[in-house]
């Protein structure tokens, strides 16, 4: 009897076994079923934008009955962290949004199909896309692309009109003109800044920074790609950096802070991404904000772009699916759903999205009047760290992964360093990446 | 004999039933290791499909001759030794504290667990907040109210008041763990030893030290051994809070994922591991575990 129940115990948990290992390959088979099952990695996390991938995917579904969309949703901070641990599994996604600075680690390690990606931009053509915005996922040989780009973000100086204007100010043209308007608004008994400015050490320093620096001609790699972080030129832009931090809030600012201190009027500027115009038109101020680029030598811009890319090592059938896929969401009226998913925040990168109706009428982008136009054009004047005579340095990922740049910066501003001594460290470090 | 059969016949059953458990185990835990272990020898691409090389120790020996891991090392043991010993300490007090009747006594046990049931992000947003530079409370308190400083301190922007904080932080996180289990113990002890002890005309220090201390000692070594182990591996509370203290989970987050070295930080983590477990052992036998019989 005994023996009985025994063995009605192993029969009954080698059946859980088996049901388990059913079910979850009925899932796949129902997937075979229909045809082709990808996966589509994006940061999308808040429910509206969740909402409006979702409805994206589902319209393509229906377009393409046989392709099955496989959302996996992940925070942008821990993207990084799971496309290595999914790229050592052999288990990445078939489409990839990712930013242009993380593309160039991963087709470092040639995990990027760069052939399939440039078959997708061939066939949207590339003649609808900023140049800008291209040559920012163009590989290092010029020939081909790390991901489609989809939407992106300038990054300049905002300014606030009317407080400007009280005390006599224009929009400012140069560094010194940045300056002197910053320190005419800087109390610090009162806690008032005249700029509020990264200083924080993760990249959103790096890319402030970088507007200063390539303004003044310096750039982290030469055409040779060395790395020419200790020249006169760039030495100039961390002083004048250095400087002008005088004048905004003490301590480690990152994103918080600065957008905090330019909305509410502790800080008449603020170097930040197009990712304040949101909040500036919830607060009804749009027409009161204007857009600075730092200009020294020559105007730099820093942009970034968003871009859907396909892993290297799929299967034909994935391959095509992915590339249906990533060609539906950039036809005119779906990459405007995608980039007015944060409008004002997103910009477009491509011109069917600018001269898109829904796009040119939505009240967001209509309430900040030619803005939205100077913004987008303005991706054409784009320069980052690690491109080169329009050369897109794919070493340039390993060098902001290292965050040697943002380290630099804040032991200068806020770490006392002095500046030599915080450009050796970073020189040193940097050495060690790039060997 | 029928015993016998009957005990053989369980213990079967027990196998059975305690399979999927370890096969379990094995599979989460003991392949990931020994995959650890083998990577820890390897230069490794994050491309699985481009080949890996061979490179023995090298991984080990880099990591050993760094200056920046002694650095680490040392930071993380003092952390770990100041959190374990703080929320020990606390988590004993506040539970000797609770062990006799009082009003609203559920409640405030209730309360008191708060700090370790709330999810770490919102803890470190609130601290982040009432330490701001700009706009924090206790900036606010001591530059505008008290007037104890002219300058508000930049405190996670300096290295030793970050770090004072985030051991803080973590006694005031953990501590109702060891307070849980202190006061679950501290309820099983009879009151006629205290009676006994007071005929005897001990104070209060030596009624810890002979009545309590013996009792609760298995249960203080578990606590401590676990928070040991928690604590030498803390990433996230630290690298959310501050970028000033670079403890030894940053150090291998940042190797892995920061400059994509797989194999040194796979060599990292082994050494790790070898530390942590020399240090449990030693430990462990150095103290009595029987000292309540």
């Amino acid at each position: 009897m005994k023996n009985l129940k025994l063995h009605w115990l192993i029969v009954g948990l080698m059946l859980s076994v088996v049901l388990i290992g059913c079910s979850s390959q009925s899932g796949g088979s129902g997937g075979e079923d229909k045809g082709v099952t990808i996966e589509f990695m994006h940061t999308s996390v808040e429910q509206e934008r969740l909402d409006v991938i979702n409805g994206l995917i589902s319209k393509f579904e229906e377009e393409n009955p046989d392709i099955t969309i496989d959302p996996v949703v992940v925070e942008e901070s821990n993207l990084t962290t799971k496309i290595v641990t999914l790229a050592q599994s052999g288990e990445l996604p078939e489409v990839i949004e990712v930013g242009q600075d993380y593309a160039k680690v991963m087709d470092k390690d040639a995990l990027i199909d760069t052939e399939a990606v440039n078959e997708v931009i061939g066939n949207i053509g590339g003649n609808n896309y900023y140049e800008g915005a291209l040559k920012l996922v163009r590989t290092e040989d010029g020939e081909s692309y790390r991901g489609v780009p989809i939407s992106g973000w300038v990054q300049g100086i905002w300014y606030d009109k009317e407080m400007l204007a009280s005390k006599g100010f224009e929009e400012p043209q140069s560094w010194e003109e940045v300056k002197e308007v910053a320190k005419a608004f800087t109390d610090v008994g009162n806690q008032e800044y005249g700029i509020a400015l990264p200083t924080v050490e993760n990249t959103f320093s790096e890319q402030a920074f970088s507007q200063f620096a390539l303004s003044n001609n310096a750039n982290i790699l030469n055409s040779e790609g060395e790395i020419t972080l200790d020249t006169p030129e760039m030495q100039e832009a961390l002083s004048f950096y250095k400087d002008l931090a005088q004048y905004t809030m003490p301590g480690s600012n990152g994103v918080t802070e600065v957008k905090d201190a330019f909305m509410n009027g502790t800080a008449p500027m603020a170097m930040y991404s197009t990712y304040l115009l949101p909040a500036v038109y919830e607060a009804g101020k749009a027409e009161n904000l204007g857009y600075a680029i730092p200009n020294e030598e020559q105007e730099a811009v820093y942009g970034t772009v968003s871009s859907l890319t396909i892993p290297a090592g799929l299967e034909d059938k994935q391959k095509e699916a992915a590339q249906t896929f990533i060609e539906f969401l950039s036809e005119g009226e779906n990459a405007t759903e995608y980039v007015l998913m944060s409008p004002g925040g997103a910009q477009p990168v491509s011109k069917n999205v600018v001269e898109n109706e829904t796009y040119q009428s939505n009240e967001v982008i209509q309430a900040f009047g030619d803005l939205p136009t100077e913004i987008a054009e303005s991706f054409n004047e784009i320069k980052v760290f690690g491109l080169v005579d329009d050369k897109n340095y794919v070493k340039m990922g390993d060098i902001t992964s290292s965050n040697a740049i943002p380290l630099m910066i804040n032991d200068a501003v806020v770490g006392g360093a002095s500046v030599d001594e915080a450009m050796q460290t970073a020189k040193d470090q940097l050495d060690k990446v790039v060997d | 004999m029928f015993k016998a059969k009957k005990e053989t016949s369980d213990g079967k059953l027990a196998l059975i039933l305690l399979l999927p458990s370890a096969l379990l185990i094995l599979l989460l835990i003991g392949y990931p290791m020994l995959s650890n272990f083998y990577i820890s020898f390897f230069q490794q691409s994050i491309n699985p499909n481009l080949p890996s090389e061979f490179i023995g120790f090298e991984n080990f020996s880099e990591t050993l001759g760094d200056a920046e891991f002694y650095k680490s090392l040392g930071i993380t043991l003092l952390y770990t030794l100041l959190v374990v010993a703080g929320s020990t300490a606390l988590g004993l007090y506040v539970a000797i504290l609770f062990n006799r009747p009082f009003k609203f006594r559920k409640l405030a046990r209730s309360l008191i667990i708060l700090s370790y049931v709330t999810p770490s992000i919102s803890l470190i947003f609130a601290w982040k907040y009432m330490f701001n530079n700009g706009y924090g409370i206790i900036n606010y308190i001591g530059r505008d109210i008290l007037h104890i400083f002219d300058r508000a301190p930049l405190w996670f922007d300096n290295p030793t008041s970050s770090f004072i904080l985030v051991v803080l932080f973590a006694i005031w996180r953990y501590f109702p763990y060891a307070f849980i289990a202190f006061l679950a113990i501290l309820q099983t002890i009879s009151p006629t030893l205290y009676e006994a002890a007071e005929m005897d005309g001990a104070n209060i220090w030596q009624k810890f030290k002979a009545v309590t201390l013996p009792a609760i000692m298995p249960v203080m070594m578990t606590v401590i051994t676990l928070r040991t182990i928690w604590m030498f591996y803390m990433f996230e509370d630290v690298y959310l809070l501050t970028n000033k203290v670079n403890v030894l989970g940053i150090y291998l987050y940042e190797t892995a994922f920061a400059f994509n070295d797989l194999g040194k930080a796979s060599a990292i983590s082994v050494i790790l591991f070898c530390i942590i477990c020399t240090l449990i052992i030693v430990v462990r036998k150095r103290v009595n575990l029987n000292a309540s019989s």
